[in-house]
């Protein structure tokens, strides 16, 4: 049972970490190329980075509970102690890019009937439904693609990190 | 301050923002800035926690005692609870307000998160302590004065340190939305 446990949340937090960075890197290439030009694009992706973050976190400290970290003096432990620092700082400029995503969006609210907001769920609807199509972008794009070089930086960044996690961690599992 | 700071609107337009599967499970209450927001706050904390314990040479033992699945349970509770707290903050300060009028409510959060954890925790405790007391025929009466003094004490405890950790995390989330909104102008400056 424990090492069932143990097997599943590893297999967890491997494939939480190919989605972050097959998105990340999906995300930064869509905004540097000029294919994603929207926010809403943006927007889909941060609910699922921070949800993989979540994952991410809660399947890493499993794992480290199930391994029995040696102490910070070894090898080992000096990795993992970059390792850690480095999740901090990803997870810091995460945040910062997803506020940039978040206050983003607030700037380019569309407005009507002399300053009325839209209708909040017909906002939602045009924004993230599936079957609202390119519209949807075209609508975001005045505001978006001022903030695209700012995207694509901040995806790129994001995925450059996440390699860097990664070898990180096939040096922790395989030396 | 406080409430002149407050929400302009209740209803901001990416509280809408949630993708469909989200929003059947949480409909119009959880937002995009809450649940990102919520999320940072309880990763940071918890990897800020492992790696003290790390650095200090006491991972080992932290996690030792913790099986795989109890140290889940608790992660996900702890992620509800930030997800709660961060949620009440921003029903009643928008996160622009003052440091200070978000420090302020994030203690006022993070206390009774803190207490709403402990809680749990009694409860669960307190249901085995009764149930073992029950089937062992021992006075079961000394097992609820018993937790009732653990909840008396751990309750001043728990809201310090609830408190505390959700006045840092007021900040940190203020400092987070003013750093993204300077991000912005220089963007906008650089065109």
């Amino acid at each position: 049972m424990g090492a069932l446990t143990s097997l599943a949340m590893r297999t967890l937090h491997v494939l939480t970490v190919t989605v972050l960075v097959g998105g990340s890197a999906a995300a930064w290439y869509g905004y540097r190329s000029g294919a994603v030009t929207g926010l809403a694009a943006a927007g889909r992706f941060e609910w699922l980075f921070w949800t993989g973050v979540g994952a991410l976190v809660l399947t890493g400290v499993g794992n480290l509970g199930a391994l029995g970290p040696p102490g910070p003096t070894t090898d080992w432990g000096r990795t993992l102690l970059v390792k850690l620092t480095l999740v901090v700082a990803l997870v810091c400029g995460s945040a910062i890019r997803t506020m940039v995503v978040v206050r983003a969006r607030e700037a380019a609210r569309p407005v009507a009937d002399g300053g009325r907001e839209i209708d909040a769920g017909q906002d939602n609807e045009d924004r993230d439904s599936p079957s609202a199509g390119p519209d949807n972008d075209d609508r975001d794009s005045p505001s978006a693609d001022p903030h695209r070089t700012v995207l694509s930086k901040s995806y790129g960044a994001t995925t450059g990190l996440l390699v860097v996690l990664v070898v990180l961690a096939e040096v922790l599992a395989h030396g | 301050m406080g409430e002149s700071e407050g929400r302009q609107s209740s209803r901001s337009p990416e509280t809408h923002a949630e993708p469909h599967a989200v929003a059947a499970v949480f409909g119009d209450r959880l937002s995009l800035q809450t649940w990102a927001l919520a999320t940072f706050d309880v990763a940071l904390f918890v990897l800020v926690t492992v790696l003290a314990g790390h650095a200090s040479g006491a991972l080992a033992d932290l996690l030792g005692g913790l099986s795989t699945l109890v140290g889940a349970a608790v992660f996900c509770v702890l992620w509800a609870l930030f997800v709660l707290a961060v949620g009440w903050v921003r029903s009643r300060v928008e996160l622009s307000a003052s440091l200070w009028t978000l420090a302020l409510h994030g203690f006022a959060a993070g206390a009774m998160a803190g207490v709403a954890f402990l809680s749990g925790l009694v409860a669960v405790l307190a249901v085995r302590s009764i149930v073992g007391g029950l089937v062992s025929r021992t006075a079961t009466l000394s097992a609820v004065g018993g937790v009732a003094l653990i909840l008396l004490l751990g309750v001043a405890v728990a809201s310090a340190v609830g408190g505390v950790i959700g006045l840092l995390v007021g900040v940190l989330d203020g400092l987070c939305v003013r750093l993204a909104d300077r991000v912005l102008t220089v963007s906008a400056s650089d065109r």
